[in-house]
């Protein structure tokens, strides 16, 4: 259902994607201008041409690091950014997938009635997952050298490692599953946040296994893509013009799918309300 | 009768509380190959609960110098974990090796008591007290001196009992006790320094106090060493165990020997698995927790790798065994160490396959038996002559088995090479003039390892490329066939490679290599070719102007290689001495210059930056864009993902 509904919606996902890659494509850009006036001339531009070369990064980066620094540090302001743009073109979504009305229609109905309450929403949860990320993560890593030192048996240390990582990514999702399902109700509903919260967290409490399902197949098919992109990156290679061409159009079309796929996400998440 | 009874019984016992002969092997080398001027046996009984051994010592030591000998000095390295007050703790209390030392307990600190030194028939014992040879700290107590009663003459053996208590601390600096009964004896007994000549050819003891950023140095000798200890833990050392004798009061004797070594180490912990194997005749055998099961191939496999490699290019490997120690997790810092015919890993359960540092590791200190145990310089004072041989080596032997450009790193097309690293972890220094290579452990400032490991593995690496493979390793092998059980220093080294040089090459190579050898390890001179952007005038339409500017952006003064190419693809190769910090190069030809590149085999391996080395008029921009195009790719998923509850 939410796959029909994300294809049927297809302009919303290319209308995400414009709006990501406007916002990052500086980056790119950026990035080959410091490399282009870095080592642009030389003759180790043919070997990067060909494949991946240790020594050229690092002697490129141990060089020209001061270049590369500034990137780093407008990357920070542009995440913020982006966390703020996401709310607002989430609602829009949202609200256009929930009231099934065109993009035209809706898009912006539902950007600027509920972006100041999806923002508080974002925060609070955003808030929820730093807490949840401490809770999980600081006694392992506070403990760590202590296990070390004294656990004999050492897998125990990374099988424990692995158990936190699954419980870890467990609570993210059920998270994400408790905010979705907050806009939702909030937009569906037209209640208070406060009411909407609780709302879905009984929502997503009663239906939890509906909701890990539909995310797990979410989750394995972004697996998939991402799996098809090293495959494909390791197995051919970018090694000629156009084959580096080419691949960077498939890199595109591999963020198309995964913002198609979260569309798909939303869908199905509204779709299991109804 | 009777005596073949009793005979039969006591085999029968003794067959019935060995070990299998597996794990026992013969300690003979054949021949003497060292002068064996110091020799040990010791008898020790390992307190497991106190952390301790009582040590009974016998030291036969042979006056090979010209002058009377009325004193000795000790190693007494294990006071050097005494309190904080030693030397070698002192300063950095809050940060030896990563360990904040400040609030320790009494019962984890260690220490080296010597409760009775007597000369072989002179009933009484003998005076002795601390110096401090490098320091004035008065609280160091890690050289004893020892006045003798009665003095050595030349070419006399002095005869010396001792019984001593070496307690652990938990561990610092590898040596120590950790959790479940982990040991490991490192500079652990009373050990006698080098007796030599100075540089101004004066002989006396070579027995520096323990500093940090300091190893070791010892005098060759036969050791002859029995550990009696409760017979649940597993035992292993330097050189050979000869017998397991199970005692009537539950405990079990381990007995060692090694000859021509220079030093013995050793290790018990009840949960090692002990795995054997043998190659070119020489056995291996591996301690190693149960859970490191998976990665027992990749390391005896390094060993392998490394004898095959050694024996072909350098010689043969002397000893009959090679014990690698693969700690716990738990006595990890007890890892990443070389000891005489005994070496230390370091690993952790399911160490990944794409990541080869754990056969890296190994094969480093494999080698540290020929840089350092055979040809057994002063760690102390020149340790650039076996952590920098042995980290070229370990790049060389990496790489000959686990792949040229991918032989630390292969993971989804991104690949490192052990010698890139090396030269990298060099030219990323911050301080690359901190100190030359040559100075002494104690004296080098800055990053220890950058300079000592990185910057020596990378200077060899441009000798080696500048000789060609087959030469250098002939020198190498010549050099070290003509020291080893000695202890060579730098002039030895530079005294074959020249003879080498004017041998085979002529008086100018060998020039040439000395002034290069000179500024990489005499000083602190930095190499960095760059080239500029190439100029034309087209002017004359027959020919065509064409031309660039070399530069040393550094200060290093090397004659370098460099390759014109021209539009019609023909080369040109000329060299360039170095000198005058640049030089242009014009051409007037009927094709344009198309690229210039200096030193295109990066024989010069020093260079700080290779990719200023050179200029082409025509460089694949498509590079560029890929790099450009994963930078979106990357920043898209990941703003993506973390975007994830907005």
């Amino acid at each position: 259902m939410g796959i029909v509904m994300s294809l049927r919606n297809w302009r919303l996902s290319i209308l995400l994607y414009i709006f990501q890659l406007t916002l990052l494509l500086s980056i790119g850009l950026q990035v080959y201008h410091v490399i282009d006036s870095s080592i642009g001339t030389s003759l180790e531009t043919i070997i990067i041409s060909k494949g991946f070369d240790y020594t050229i990064f690092h002697d490129l980066i141990n060089v020209h690091g001061s270049s590369i620094s500034p990137l780093i540090g407008q990357l920070r302001w542009l995440f913020v950014l982006y966390l703020l743009l996401s709310a607002f073109v989430n609602a829009g979504v949202i609200f256009v997938l929930e009231k099934r009305t065109t993009i035209k229609e809706g898009f912006w109905r539902g950007s600027t009635s509920y972006f100041f309450r999806f923002l508080i929403i974002g925060l609070l949860f955003f808030f929820g997952l730093i807490i949840w990320s401490l809770i999980i993560w600081i006694p392992y890593f506070t403990q760590l050298f202590y296990f070390v030192e004294h656990w004999v048996a050492e897998y125990l240390i990374i099988w424990l490692l692995i158990g936190l990582i699954i419980i870890y990514f467990l609570g993210c999702a059920f998270l994400f599953c408790w905010s979705l399902n907050t806009r939702i109700i909030l937009i569906r509903s037209g209640i208070g946040i406060f009411k909407s919260l609780v709302n879905a967290l009984r929502f997503s409490l009663k239906n939890i296994s509906t909701f890990l399902g539909v995310m797990l197949i979410y989750a394995i098919i972004i697996g998939g893509i991402y799996w098809l992109n090293f495959i494909l990156e390791w197995g051919i290679g970018m090694s000629t013009p156009f084959l580096i061409m080419s691949f960077l159009l498939f890199q595109q079309f591999v963020v198309l799918l995964k913002i198609a796929v979260r569309v798909a996400t939303y869908s199905s998440f509204i779709a299991i309300k109804h | 009768m009777v005596r073949v009874i009793f005979f039969t019984i006591i085999c029968f016992f003794s067959l019935a509380n060995s070990y299998s002969q597996d794990l026992l092997c013969d300690p003979s080398t054949g021949e003497a190959h060292s002068q064996r001027l110091c020799n040990y046996v010791m008898d020790l009984v390992l307190d497991t609960d106190k952390k301790l051994v009582h040590g009974v010592q016998k030291i036969e030591w042979i006056n090979n110098g010209d002058v009377e000998v009325n004193h000795l000095e000790l190693y007494m390295y294990l006071n050097a974990f005494k309190d904080v007050h030693s030397s070698y703790i002192s300063g950095s209390v809050n940060n030896v090796m990563g360990q904040d030392l400040s609030d320790r307990k009494l019962e984890m600190w260690g220490s080296i008591v010597i409760n009775s030194i007597k000369q072989k028939g002179v009933s009484n014992e003998l005076n002795k007290y601390y110096i401090q040879n490098l320091d004035n700290n008065e609280k160091d107590q890690t050289v004893l001196r020892v006045d003798l009663v009665d003095p050595v003459q030349p070419g006399d053996t002095l005869y010396l009992e001792t019984e001593f208590v070496s307690k652990l601390p938990k561990t610092i600096a590898r040596v120590g006790y950790a959790e479940n009964n982990f040991h490991f004896f490192v500079h652990w007994y009373p050990k006698l320094g080098v007796y030599e000549q100075n540089p101004d050819g004066i002989w006396g003891w070579n027995c520096h106090q323990f500093l940090q950023r300091m190893e070791f140095y010892g005098e060759f000798g036969n050791y002859d060493v029995t550990i009696t200890a409760d017979p649940k833990f597993v035992v292993g050392g330097s050189g050979c165990r000869t017998q397991i004798v199970d005692h009537p009061n539950g405990l079990r004797s381990h007995h060692f020997e090694a000859f021509d070594v220079i030093d013995f180490a050793w290790t018990a912990y009840p949960d090692f698995v002990v795995y054997e194997d043998s190659f070119l005749g020489i056995d291996i055998e591996l301690l190693s927790p149960d859970h490191h099961s998976a990665l027992v191939p990749r390391l005896i496999g390094a060993v392998k790798n490394s004898i095959e490699f050694l024996d072909e290019h350098i010689g043969v490997y002397p000893y009959p065994k090679i014990t690698v120690m693969d700690p716990p997790a738990l006595g990890m810092r007890s890892g990443f160490m070389e000891y005489p015919t005994f070496i230390t890993g370091g690993s952790f359960y399911g160490f990944p396959k794409g990541v080869k540092s754990l056969e890296s590791l190994i094969i480093h200190e494999f080698c540290h038996q020929y840089f350092m145990g055979i040809l057994a310089t002063n760690e102390k004072e020149a340790p650039w002559l076996d952590e920098g041989f042995v980290t070229f080596l370990e790049d060389e032997i990496m790489e000959s088995y686990y792949g040229k450009d991918n032989s630390l790193v292969n993971f989804m097309g991104y690949t490192v090479s052990n010698s890139a690293m090396s030269r990298n972890e060099y030219v990323s220094l911050k301080n690359k003039r901190s100190s030359h290579i040559t100075n002494k452990s104690w004296l080098i400032k800055g990053d220890y390892k950058g300079i000592v490991y990185a910057k020596t593995a990378t200077v060899l690496q441009s000798l080696k490329r500048i000789m060609g493979e087959e030469s250098f390793y002939d020198f190498l092998s010549q050099y070290f066939n003509t020291y080893k059980f000695t202890h060579p220093n730098k002039e030895d080294f530079m005294g074959t490679l020249n003879g080498y040089l004017r041998m085979n090459f002529g008086s100018g190579m060998s020039e040439k290599i000395n002034s290069l050898l000179e500024q990489a390890l005499d000083k602190t001179a930095i190499c960095d070719f760059s080239t500029s952007p190439i100029r034309y005038n087209d002017s004359n339409s027959d020919s065509v102007y064409s031309s660039v500017v070399i530069e040393q952006l550094g200060d290093f003064v090397a004659p370098v290689e460099i390759v014109f190419q021209f539009e019609d693809d023909s080369k040109l190769l000329k060299e360039w001495d170095g000198k005058g910090g640049s030089k242009e190069f014009t051409f007037i030809t009927n094709s344009r210059l198309r690229s210039v590149q200096v030193d295109p085999e990066r024989k010069i391996f020093f260079d700080i930056d290779f990719n200023n080395n050179s200029y082409t008029s025509t460089p694949a921009k498509s590079g560029l864009f890929k790099y450009a195009g994963r930078a979106l790719f990357w920043t898209q998923n990941i703003f993506q993902s973390l975007s994830f509850l907005m």
